[in-house]
């Protein structure tokens, strides 16, 4: 505001007197300049810290070579063979397998448990407020702290969610849960969704709240039981919300690694084995980084489809 | 400061050997500390890698099985002058050798490890068997003897059954074991007979081992009594004396590995990093020539029942008071090199280490043909680089 101010000011000093030769931008020009001089360390910033790293993702995944020093990379012939590996190598699509079903059965999952505890914690129950901290908990929680927990949980020798299984019935022999390439994702997944939740809980628990007493009063009146009033009243009101949830809780999913790698380090035999395990092992374990770029890009290629692909609906939903 | 990382900071036997080391480094050297400091084992090639190759290294680089990749990025100092000027050569085993890489010492070897048959001698009098078993057939007779007396959780045979790179080391011991190598003369030997009869062994009591273990996972059932037998490193023996009950730790023996070959494995070396100044490579170099001075070569070798590397380090009364310090010499003297004598495998030990658990894996969990898995596993081998 200052500087319109002054600007006029200035403008009205001039009126009247002989014509100023030299070039002076405009008031709109002067803002715009302004705007991009204060937008400035913001670009700066995500030069740095995000196109420059994807910058020497794609640098790399086009040379030819195995080095771990950066300093060298810039010596290395140009190709496209990584790629041409990559996409030919059916490794690359088996992790693409495993993590789409981990992606969405984790996504699944923190949902319905979402849904279920932010329907719990809206219910004016004694001790409500004890249980949305206590619902809230695994969020702040780091995944490398869960995983000890759960590894811990889910022993095949002395693990207590055996015990429990065993005590209600539901199995006759302890599962080896990290051991058996038929059970390992679910063992992992467990920890994953016991992470997603809360984000689910809180974003739905918002949109619940926005819903008035009086339209549950009403579907009562009209004969709705709790499975109708869910699908008339309740679902309507959180579904935009929910979309939302599952689309950031994918995206985080798509690309965790910590609950993955820690726990089974994507075996047994690669049950477990998701692009960012296989891009973790590619650099660090085999440190072939060109290799790992390359899968590195084409991960981001394929996250950035299915990204276009979702865009319409949540346009139609949000916008 | 020296900054000095290693998976052995709070191991038993390892721990207590350095710590010594370190206070007795600063002890000579006046306004110089060494931090060190505890990375997990399976963390800790990744770090050191990325330091190495990012110019930015730990001052004191420590290694086992790591060596290979540390080497490989060539930012490891070559060690031959220090070594030729303080003459520890000559007082050196023949080990040594295996941290040479193209006629440079780039690091230098504290102790040589094996692996010893370990088990619970009421198991085997309880399932019949007199003494522990000396060739791989009676091994399995034991096994399957033991899996027909022993009572409801224990385990007659324990072995890492998960992901994990312990599986490399342990199947690796049963094909060096019986006669075999992944590289027999310039070639994979991945499906030659013996390896296959090797693994088919592996495998059969691998079955027999609980699901979802890792080496210390199996390790504390061995401690507590609830496994039978298994075979493991030597240095589990002083784990044992930790962490196993006062009325089940007399009942845990050692006994030679039951094959006609033993596997002896470098245990930890020290390296000098290239990228630090030369002021500081003095400094780690004398923490290295601390290190390799008889009595802390008697004292770390002695504490994890190991082989010093300086010859004759380990003290006589310790010998005595130690008697499985004898088997442990006894099985080294006349061990193979876990490793085959291929530059290639050891370039490429981080991939190919990956192949092999897989295929592990693959052979205890499924019921595939162990001829097919690893025919097929020398097929990826072969793909990542020639013998």
């Amino acid at each position: 505001m200052t500087l319109v101010t002054d600007d006029r000011r200035r403008a009205g000093a001039h009126t009247g007197g002989p014509r100023r030769s030299r070039w002076r931008p405009s008031l709109s020009t002067r803002n715009n300049l302004l705007s991009y001089v204060l937008l400035a360390p913001s670009l700066a910033m995500s030069l740095v810290f995000i196109a420059f790293p994807i910058y020497m993702i794609v640098n790399l995944s086009l040379r030819d070579g195995k080095t771990m020093i950066m300093s060298e990379v810039g010596g290395l012939p140009l190709t496209l063979d990584n790629y041409d590996t990559v996409l030919s190598d059916p490794e690359t699509w088996h992790s693409l397998r495993i993590s789409a079903v981990y992606t969405l059965a984790a996504v699944a999952g923190a949902i319905v448990v979402g849904l279920v505890t932010a329907l719990l914690i809206r219910r004016r129950l004694p001790g409500r407020r004890w249980l949305r901290t206590l619902i809230l908990i695994p969020w702040p929680i780091p995944g490398s702290i869960a995983t000890v927990g759960f590894v811990w949980m889910l022993d095949g020798t002395y693990g207590v969610v055996n015990y429990l299984l065993r005590a209600i019935g539901v199995i006759d022999e302890n599962i080896a849960w990290f051991f058996d390439p038929q059970t390992a994702l679910i063992g992992v997944l467990m920890p994953t969704v016991w992470s997603a939740y809360p984000l689910c809980t809180l974003m739905l628990l918002a949109s619940l709240q926005s819903v008035p007493d009086e339209l549950y009063e009403a579907a009562k009146v009209d004969g709705a039981g709790p499975v109708l009033q869910f699908r008339h009243v309740t679902w309507p009101a959180v579904q935009n919300t929910a979309v939302l949830a599952m689309i950031v809780t994918g995206l985080w999913t798509f690309t965790t690694f910590d609950f993955v790698y820690a726990i089974t380090r994507g075996g047994p035999d690669g049950a477990t084995q998701t692009l960012a395990v296989a891009i973790y092992n590619q650099a660090f374990r085999f440190f072939d980084l060109p290799h790992a770029s390359a899968l590195g890009v084409v991960t981001m290629a394929l996250a950035g489809s299915a990204l276009l692909a979702l865009f319409p609906v949540v346009r139609r939903r949000f916008f | 400061m020296l900054d000095f990382p290693t998976w052995q900071a709070n191991e038993p036997g390892h721990g207590e050997a350095l710590r010594a080391i370190v206070e007795e480094f600063e002890s000579r050297h006046e306004g110089v500390t060494v931090n060190m400091y505890p990375v997990s084992n399976e963390d800790f090639q990744n770090q050191i890698v990325t330091q190495l190759s990012a110019g930015d290294p730990p001052d004191i680089i420590a290694s086992g099985n790591h060596f290979y990749a540390f080497a490989e990025t060539g930012q490891l100092e070559p060690l031959n002058d220090r070594l030729e000027e303080s003459g520890l050569l000559d007082e050196w085993e023949d080990f040594q050798q295996e941290r040479v890489v193209d006629d440079e010492h780039l690091a230098l070897t504290m102790h040589a490890l094996t692996r010893l048959l370990y088990y619970n001698e009421d198991y085997l009098a309880a399932a019949g068997v007199d003494a522990p078993p000396t060739s791989p057939s009676e091994l399995a007779d034991t096994v399957e003897a033991l899996a027909g007396s022993v009572e409801e959780g224990v385990s007659p045979w324990g072995a890492t059954t998960t992901t994990h790179s312990n599986l490399f080391g342990e199947v690796t011991a049963f094909i060096v074991g019986m006669g075999s190598q992944w590289i027999t003369d310039g070639e994979w030997s991945v499906t030659a007979p013996e390896t296959v009869e090797a693994v088919e062994l592996y495998r059969e009591l691998a079955r027999q081992a609980p699901p979802g273990l890792d080496g210390g996972g199996y390790r504390q059932l061995l401690a507590d009594g609830r496994i039978a037998m298994s075979q493991d490193g030597n240095w589990v023996i002083s784990t044992l004396d930790e962490v196993s009950p006062a009325d089940v730790r007399p009942q845990l023996q050692v006994a030679p590995p039951p094959f006609e070959n033993s596997v002896a494995l470098v245990g930890t070396s020290l390296s000098i990093p290239a990228g630090i100044s030369e002021e500081r490579k003095d400094l780690v170099w004398d923490f290295i020539q601390i290190a390799a001075e008889p009595e802390f070569q008697g004292m770390w070798a002695g504490a994890i029942d190991a082989a010093p590397g300086r010859t004759g380090s380990v003290p006589p009364e310790r010998v005595q008071e130690r008697p499985e310090l004898e088997v442990v010499a006894q099985t080294i003297g006349s061990a193979q090199p876990e490793f085959p004598d291929s530059a290639n495998f050891r370039a490429n030990f981080g991939e190919i280490e990956t192949r092999i658990i897989d295929a592990m894996m693959r052979l205890l969990t499924t019921d595939a043909e162990t001829v097919d898995v690893l025919t097929e596993l020398e097929s990826e081998l072969s793909s990542i680089t020639e013998p």
